[in-house]
């Protein structure tokens, strides 16, 4: 077998592949040597407190922020050479946290630059995608034509994942989609989560709320101070010592 | 509701039209024109401060060139003007280019920063550069009689009146044009909130490049325009900083991210900073530009988002 088709079938299980990554702004580090992967069909999350780092790795990953050692593979493919929308229209897919979404434009148009890369496609593909998106997200088509900063906090982060799902992820990252949000409009997040999942799109979940985020996830990492100090599966992970202690307070 | 619309703007242009021929005194018209330059600049301006989120205060740069380019073409090799105002638009845009792909990652006021740096070089280049004429400036040979070909006017203000009319009405037209396009929608996307954009996949560095073309090439062939005007051109008058920031003034006071804002500004403030100047600046005393500052100042307090928000609902 050649080294390019051992590559490829490499590729078709592994979807993310972050290796020994140093990041930072300026001089400082911000993530240190920080490796994990994304395998096809999977939830991983990567938890961990305010400021451990958890943005960071995300906005690297899309190339928001360049990488000081180590690298990125997304699908077989090393990802430095690749500028952001390179990276994106190769399918993958940051909702920024605080669900920032463009507020003096509709719902509509921001639904329709999610579909960035599929801009030279015919309207009605676009629009068929629209329909399946606000399946999801029913409350999206009662305000189609409304401004987005006329929507509640949860509302916004609705969209800004709906916005998202626009680009057909082959990886769909989260970041902190429960942040500011009532607990129950965050079960109604961490519900479209797992409809999303089971949708076939593997997501890549950072959270500060630790236990709901590891009860969902197939595999954690523990993030602290720009370090993973631990790996498991959600289970293991809720088990651990480290995180009844250290986040759980138990 | 869109006839009705479309009337009244009909019935606008009819008006700027027989306009000077109502007032036919040559400061009214000297006026006129200044408001319609203001309003090309302003309107310019608006694509990429208004709407891309660039913050540019160096808009004089983008003016002198043109200013300058044209007149040493006309000079140097006899070419009109009128091709020498589009070459100008060219070099422009290729300036705006230089300047802009090394800036394509800079944020807010670093963006700004910049832009003033680069006003102020060019402004030194020039002023030290001896081919432009350096301090002393240039002005072309003035022809015999009103030409179209040497675009020389003197023995009516008319036909400025009417071309100025035209650029304004033109860059209005394309600046809307593009910003209802699907390359506007990406601007306004950027100028909204640049990450998200870039995380969506939007192409900042490619946007960022378009929207300052657009602006730098309209701000050019106004800066070529003014140049024919007054038919003396040297680094203070077209290559100042305080025009880089009248434009943004007026641009924001008039209401940026609007298609007819900036055009109000114009409107409201290129005649009150022109008849200040008239009445009170010989004193010397500074006090047309105090009376222009109060009036801004009032405004951007009780209209922060502009004299358009007059006219539109939220
Ligand atoms: N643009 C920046 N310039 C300089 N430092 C930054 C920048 N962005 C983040 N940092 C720093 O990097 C560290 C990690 O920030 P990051 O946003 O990745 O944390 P986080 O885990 O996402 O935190 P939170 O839960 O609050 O969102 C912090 O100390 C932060 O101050
Ligand atoms: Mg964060």
């Amino acid at each position: 077998m050649t080294l390019l088709s051992l590559k490829l079938i490499w590729g078709m299980f592994i979807m993310l592949r972050v290796n020994g990554i140093q990041v930072g702004y300026g001089n400082m580090a911000v993530i240190r040597d920080v490796s994990f992967r994304v395998d096809k069909g999977e939830i991983v999350t990567i938890v961990g407190s305010n400021g451990a780092g958890k943005s960071t790795i995300l906005k690297s990953i899309v190339g928001l922020v360049g990488l000081k050692k180590g690298n990125i593979e997304f699908m077989g493919e090393d990802m430095g050479k690749y500028q952001p929308h390179e990276r994106i229209e190769r399918g993958i897919v940051l909702v920024p946290e605080g669900g920032k979404v463009f507020g003096r434009l509709t719902i509509k148009d921001n639904l329709y630059l999610g579909s960035y890369k599929y801009r030279k496609e015919d309207k009605s593909v676009i629009e068929e995608r629209i329909e399946e998106v606000m399946e999801i997200f029913p409350v999206l088509k009662e305000r189609y034509h409304s401004r987005a900063d006329t929507m509640s906090g949860g509302e916004r982060q609705m969209l800004a994942m709906a916005r998202g799902l626009m680009g057909n992820p082959e990886l769909l990252m989260l970041d902190e989609p429960s942040l500011g949000l009532a607990p129950k409009i965050v079960d109604k997040i961490f519900e479209v989560i797992q409809v999303i999942h089971s949708k076939g799109v593997p997501i890549l979940l950072v959270e500060q709320q630790i236990h709901r985020a590891l009860e969902i996830a197939d595999r954690g990492y523990v993030l602290q101070d720009g370090v993973i100090v631990l790996e498991g599966s959600g289970q293991e992970l809720l088990n651990s010592e480290l995180v009844k202690k250290a986040y759980l307070g138990m | 509701m869109e006839k009705g619309k479309h009337l009244y703007y009909v019935v606008l242009v009819v008006l700027a039209i027989v306009f000077p021929i109502v007032f036919n005194v040559p400061f009214v018209q000297h006026v006129a024109i200044m408001v319609f330059m203001y309003g090309m600049l302003a309107e310019s301006w608006n694509v990429i401060g208004g709407y891309s989120g660039l913050f540019s205060f160096g808009q004089a740069a983008f003016f002198g060139i043109g200013a300058y380019t044209s007149t040493l073409l006309y000079m140097q090799l006899g070419l009109t003007p009128w091709i020498g105002m589009i070459a100008g638009g060219l070099v422009a845009i290729a300036a705006g280019i230089a300047i802009g792909y090394p800036c394509s990652k800079l944020k807010g006021h670093y963006f700004a920063i910049a832009t003033i740096a680069f006003a102020w070089i060019i402004n030194i280049l020039f002023t030290n550069w001896s081919f432009v004429g350096a301090a002393t400036g240039l002005s072309p040979e003035l022809a015999p009689a009103d030409s179209w070909y040497a675009f020389q006017f003197r023995s009516s203000k008319l036909p400025y009146y009417y071309i100025g009319l035209f650029l304004m009405l033109l860059t209005v037209y394309v600046v809307n044009k593009v910003i209802k396009s699907k390359t506007g929608f990406y601007l306004r996307a950027l100028g909204e909130n640049e990450e998200v954009a870039a995380s969506l996949g939007v192409n900042i560095a490619k946007y960022r490049l378009i929207s300052i073309s657009i602006a730098s090439f309209f701000t050019a062939v106004a800066g070529s325009f003014y140049a024919q005007y007054v038919l003396y051109i040297d680094p203070p008058s077209v290559l100042a900083h305080f025009l880089s920031v009248e434009i943004v003034l007026i641009a924001m006071f008039g209401g940026s991210g609007t298609i007819w804002g900036p055009i109000w500004g114009a409107l409201i403030l290129v005649p009150l900073s022109q008849y200040a100047r008239a009445i009170w600046g010989g004193m010397g005393s500074g006090l047309d530009i105090m009376v222009y500052g109060f009036v801004i100042m009032v405004f951007s307090i009780f209209r922060p988002r502009g004299v358009v928000s007059f006219f539109i609902r939220k």
